[in-house]
């Protein structure tokens, strides 16, 4: 384990994410499930002539029922669900993960882990870049730990190469089964690499992260000579900051999270923004909210 | 001909690095995730490639100032108005009297001193001229091939007045005047100013010499006679009854034989420095052709155009560099926010 991360680390928090829709399966779990079962939250009526479960007869909506049938309590199935993680490995996700504040992508996703285990959900993960990276993947799994392996094997992996398709490719390895998707991508690719790669996933549950530094998104420098080094393709260029780009700059920022933000509505929910450190408050309070 | 020159050629293999700064940046590069979050802009773009090439242009400078640019030398043809002349001057020790055949004393002057300041003079106030300095005592002297050096002239001038030696040989003083006109000259504007202030017979072979050389080289002759007090002048005719030899007469004679030769020619009698200034100011006058004169320019050094152009390349270069930011630069780091 790493020692940085040892005694206590990012302290873990149990997350409130919730699978938009009822979930699917047969193993217990805490997630409200399509079907209606003879334990948990109160359903509805039945007759007992379609269940014949005489131990949940409910006597007082026996005796109100103008009709004189004998009704049943039915309850609603809880069922556990697959929580997946996919994360992006191009090279621009490299950017801002070795500074002092720490590897906020590790921390989101060993944060997801620890709260899925706790959950009584299983945790899995895809990284990709360009390429797949199998060594990185881990199928869903309720195993205790998970969360250390998941924080080490993030950290010690910094993205290279340019472009997802190895990310979208790898997306076949996800379940059938309705699962809830973290997407943690900085995003900065075409827009129709992320129709792609949302699209692929219209069978899940999709929430978007992404993943932004406030070092090129906010906090700019107000005049200088900048010389850039893209991350995927170390392609070099000189910036005169100045009033004027700097402005054209953030608004461009502005205007790219706009687009992105319409994106991810088409497919889903919208996106959380992770900048520059995980802050599980801040999550938590974007999965009560679903992001509104 | 090549006219720029290198003190050491080899230092030239250095120029090759002058395309690092393409490759290769002075700022420290600030990671992006993508270029797609920098926004295009043309001024950058333009002083990105502006600094490339400042950088570049730094280094090539450096290598030829290391190299020793220089610019060979080079003549120059110029045109003016003058003319291709041929000083001749007597160096007998009769020019180191006065004009009053005396030793000169307190402010006088002697012929030479007096020929050698408005010959300088007359050197000076003609920059287009090409001039050849001769003197002739006993025997003739070159001093001073048809040259645009002014300078050399000037100092040949210069030295006229030294005590001189004995005898007056004009004839072979002559000769040599005439063999000095070289065939850059161009033949309308060659002039011989004979100065002395005597005259001697010139032996048959001389002058038969010298008619074949003047109808080779025709020149325009002009003979400026510092006629001392007392002594024959050029026009005076033996009374009646007198021989009229060259050896009683040599001045008239030689007068009468350079009349001979066919060629412009004018004499100067001049009885005091004034007269010689006047006189020669009608040379002076009488002498305004079209010249083509070659200047030469010595070699020039222009390391130091390289220098200052690389100093400057680079102090634009410090300057970007003082400039300098980066996105990520610690003492403008806030706390993070987090959007929810």
């Amino acid at each position: 384990m790493n020692p940085a991360h040892a005694p206590d680390g990012a302290p873990r928090v149990d997350l409130p994410y919730r699978l938009f829709g009822r979930a699917r399966g047969v193993a217990p779990g805490a997630h409200r499930a399509v079907g209606a079962g003879a334990n948990g939250a109160f359903l509805r009526h039945a007759s007992i002539l379609e269940t014949s479960d005489a131990r949940r007869i409910d006597v007082r909506a026996s005796i109100t029922d103008p009709f004189g049938g004998l009704k049943v309590r039915r309850f609603e199935n809880r069922a556990r669900i697959d929580v997946f993680v996919v994360l992006d490995l191009s090279g621009s996700m490299t950017f801002g993960r070795d500074g002092e504040a720490g590897d906020a992508v590790a921390e989101l996703c060993g944060a997801i882990a620890h709260a899925a285990v706790r959950g009584q959900d299983r945790f899995g993960m895809i990284a990709a870049g360009p390429t797949e990276r199998a060594d990185l993947a881990i199928r869903a799994t309720r195993r205790a730990g998970v969360d250390e392996d998941v924080w080490r094997r993030v950290s010690a992996n910094s993205g290279q190469g340019a472009g997802v398709g190895g990310l979208i490719a790898a997306l076949d390895e996800l379940p059938q089964r309705r699962s809830l998707v973290f997407v943690v991508s900085d995003f900065l690719m075409p827009e129709g690499d992320v129709d792609e790669l949302l699209g692929r996933l219209w069978r899940h549950d999709v929430a978007p992260i992404v993943s932004q530094s406030s070092a090129v998104e906010t906090r700019l420098p107000r005049f200088g000579l900048i010389e850039t080094r893209d991350l995927e393709t170390g392609r070099r260029r000189l910036v005169v900051m100045r009033r004027s780009l700097r402005e054209k700059w953030l608004a461009d920022a502005r205007a790219r999270r706009a687009a992105l933000d319409r994106v991810f509505r088409r497919h889903g929910r919208p996106a959380f923004d992770l900048v520059d450190r995980f802050d599980a408050d801040a999550f938590a309070d974007h999965l009560l909210s679903g992001g509104v | 001909m090549n006219a720029i020159g290198f003190d050491h050629p080899l230092a030239l293999l250095l120029l090759p690095l002058a395309a690092l700064p393409f490759l290769a940046s002075p700022l420290r590069l600030s990671a992006v995730p993508s270029s797609a979050v920098v926004p295009e802009d043309a001024l950058s773009a333009a002083i990105g490639v502006a600094l490339s090439c400042l950088g570049a242009l730094a280094i090539a400078a450096l290598v030829l100032g290391l190299s020793g640019l220089h610019r060979r030398d080079q003549a120059v043809e110029r045109r003016g108005a003058g003319a291709n002349v041929v000083l001749l001057i007597d160096r007998s020790s009769s020019m180191d009297s006065t004009f009053a055949n005396r030793s000169p004393e307190g402010k006088e002057e002697s012929k030479s001193v007096a020929a050698r300041r408005l010959l300088t003079d007359f050197a000076a106030r003609r920059p287009a001229d090409r001039v050849a300095v001769a003197a002739f005592s006993t025997a003739p002297m070159p001093l001073v091939p048809m040259t645009d050096h002014h300078d050399a002239v000037s100092a040949a001038i210069a030295a006229i007045d030294r005590p001189g030696l004995a005898h007056t040989d004009v004839g072979r003083g002559l000769t040599l005047a005439f063999s000095m006109f070289d065939d850059t000259s161009s033949e309308t504007s060659r002039a011989l100013v004979l100065v002395s202030d005597g005259a001697a017979v010139i032996d048959r072979r001389v002058q038969d010499a010298l008619r074949d050389a003047a109808r080779r080289d025709p020149v325009r002759l002009y003979w400026l006679f510092l006629r001392t007090q007392g002594s024959k002048g050029i026009y005076d005719r033996p009374p009646p009854g007198e021989p009229d030899t060259p050896q009683i007469y040599p001045e008239r004679h030689l007068d009468v034989f350079l009349k001979s030769l066919g060629l412009p020619y004018r004499a100067f009698e001049a009885k005091s420095a004034a007269d010689v200034s006047a006189a020669i100011r009608e040379i002076d006058q009488l002498e305004q052709r079209p010249t083509a004169y070659k200047e030469t320019i010595p070699q020039q050094n222009l390391d130091w155009i390289a220098y200052l152009v690389a100093a400057f390349a680079t102090a634009l270069l410090l300057g970007a560099k003082l400039m300098e930011r980066r996105l990520d630069e610690p003492e403008l780091a806030r706390p993070a926010r987090t959007a929810s």
